[in-house]
């Protein structure tokens, strides 16, 4: 496609002239097609063929006929629901699903609001050593699980741990980890530990995307000698805290449009203020 | 400098009523995100900065000395596993980077293809084709993984290389990445003025829209690498031949034997030091150059 239309190119030597304009746009409709070809194949491949065939043999079984051996004696036939119904009475299966939805509710709340917690103090520009502490929350994001289980399924020994050691001094009671309740914590640990630090760089990224203007306006929205004659400014921080979210902080800017900042004079302030 | 400041601070506070009132807001914010992050930072160097002191140790320091105490063996334990099976670790550790290697320079190339066509080209089906690429995110890996390999049975591909490198290659995620990142970097003018000059539109991709994807698709390449390197579920379903198996299967391996035979313990502790290198450096290296912005979609042009 490209050659042809370069020897066109060259033939007439007029560069913006030469493209048939239905050559062209014959070409940026097909286009699409060709680069989404790899992905397409892949995706056929690798994910909606497994998943086909993952649905075929729910519905199927594996009848073996005489002693089983030979090529004809293993076939697989229709087996209707069966392999459901079995599926959703085997207790295992249910306990399993349990404990998954169990170990899944202490997980993504504590991941979830420790990244939280530590994107918005990163945020915050009164923060001392955030390019350390950002890649240090980070790191366990490089190494793989195995590693980490490995780590802390030797942290969680007796004989090695420091937490143990620590408690055997104080001569606090040293609990089983690896056994019972206290199992669901350990594993939980191991996953939170490993998932924090990358859902706070992608909360952390979404913090520096707020405009710089929201928080300068509200900042502005509560200059502290309107609020206060004694002039504390700690309301001046406080909305740093929660603007992300509050509709408050838009209403505060759309008010404060009226006054330059470097024009603040200690007029009262005509609305009520940030509490 | 700075702690010098923090030094002076409550005596200027005490000294002037007027400072006295602005001071301690100020600093009680700063103080309590900074120790929290520091807590943070430290929960996480924790079980990291215990690998390095155990690799030091040797079997019998293992158990016996205290944890944070270093021991003596390090060069011992080197030693035990360059030896293990004629230096299987290397082997390990070589196949890794090529999983992760070519497999993330596969899915980079796959991944800017797509997120090119479907960040510039209005087309039939455009968003069609984008929901159901993306739709493969919330497929959990162990679900695919299982007729992922009762397929390559069917193929005879199981136990090769190729088994674990090409379900790795289409990544969801990349695409969406991708996607994102093009629509943002390439203006759909400079598209059009090369179209103007007669480019055609493999030419336009790889001349032009390419170079500008480029800090993107770095991106890309890190994230999925990382994914690669780490995965263990799909190649411990795929190998049977511990000559193929990635640093995490042959790490997995060696603990397993290691509960009959403590004696490993060490081997096992030096060689997931060393499997964590790698990537703590290649971190280290290129977190200036890794846009992060990406990971929550947003791009500052």
């Amino acid at each position: 496609m490209t050659s042809a239309h370069r020897k066109s190119y060259g033939a007439e030597g007029a560069p913006y002239a030469s493209p048939s304009p239905v050559g062209t746009r014959e070409r940026v409709r097909s286009a699409p097609y060709f680069f989404l070809v790899p992905a397409t194949v892949l995706f056929a491949l690798f994910f909606a063929l497994p998943i086909g065939y993952a649905l075929w043999l729910s519905f199927h079984k594996v009848k073996v006929s005489g002693l089983g051996l030979g090529a004809g004696a293993r076939k697989e036939v229709w087996a209707g629901l069966d392999n459901y119904t079995a599926a959703f009475t085997d207790s295992e299966l249910l306990d399993g699903a349990l404990r998954v939805l169990g170990y899944g509710c202490i997980v993504v709340p504590v991941m979830l609001g420790l990244a939280l917690v530590f994107a918005l103090m990163l945020d915050s520009d009164k923060v001392r050593l955030a390019p350390f502490t950002r890649l240090a929350i980070f790191l366990p994001y490089a190494i793989p699980g195995v590693v980490a289980a490995l780590l802390w399924g030797f942290l969680y020994l007796p004989d090695v741990s420091p937490f143990y050691f620590v408690l055997e001094r104080l001569g606090l009671p040293q609990p089983d980890l690896l056994d019972g309740g206290p199992l669901y914590l350990a594993l939980s640990n191991i996953a939170i530990w490993g998932g924090t630090g990358f859902n706070m760089i992608v909360i952390y990224t979404s913090l520096q995307a707020i405009p710089v203007e929201v928080y300068e306006a509200a900042k502005l929205d509560a200059p502290p000698r309107c609020r206060s004659p004694s002039g504390s400014r700690s309301r001046w921080w406080r909305p740093r805290w929660c603007s992300p979210s509050s509709s408050r902080s838009s209403r505060r800017s759309r008010c404060s449009t009226s006054r330059p900042p470097s024009n603040r004079s200690p007029t009262p302030c005509p609305r009520r203020g940030a509490r | 400098m700075s702690s010098l400041a923090v030094h002076k601070a409550p005596a200027a506070a005490d000294a002037t009523g007027a400072e006295h009132s602005n001071r301690p807001p100020r600093r009680r914010l700063s103080l309590v995100p900074t120790i929290t992050l520091l807590l943070g930072a430290l929960y996480c160097l924790l079980p990291v900065a215990w690998v390095v002191i155990a690799s030091t140790k040797s079997g019998s320091e293992l158990f016996s000395t205290f944890t944070f105490l270093p021991g003596s063996g390090f060069t011992d334990n080197l030693t035990d596993l360059n030896a293990y099976r004629d230096g299987i670790y290397w082997q390990w550790m070589a196949n890794s980077a090529l999983y992760a290697g070519l497999g993330a320079l596969l899915s980079t190339c796959v991944s800017a293809f797509s997120g090119y066509a479907l960040a510039t080209y209005r087309f039939r089906g455009r968003e069609t084709m984008f929901n159901v690429l993306l739709a493969g995110v919330l497929m959990p890996p162990i679900i695919l993984a299982i007729p992922q390999y009762l397929l390559m049975a069917q193929a005879d591909l199981t136990d090769s290389y190729w088994s674990v490198l090409l379900p790795q290659v289409l990544s969801p995620y990349g695409v969406y990445l991708a996607r994102i990142y093009a629509a943002a970097a390439v203006p759909s003018d400079v598209v059009e003025a090369g179209r103007m000059d007669g480019a055609g539109e493999w030419r336009i991709f790889t001349r032009i829209a390419l170079p500008m994807m480029i800090p993107g698709m770095v991106t890309v390449f890190l994230f999925q690498f990382v994914a690669v390197w780490n995965n263990f579920l799909l190649p411990y379903i795929m190998l049977s031949d511990d000559e193929k198996f990635p640093i995490t299967l042959g790490l997995f391996t060696l603990l397993e034997q290691g509960a009959n035979t403590p004696a490993l313990y060490t081997l096992v502790i030096t060689g997931a030091f060393l499997a964590v290198l790698p990537l703590v450096a290649l971190f280290l290296v290129i977190q200036r150059f890794w846009s992060l912005d990406l990971l929550s979609g947003a791009v500052k042009s």
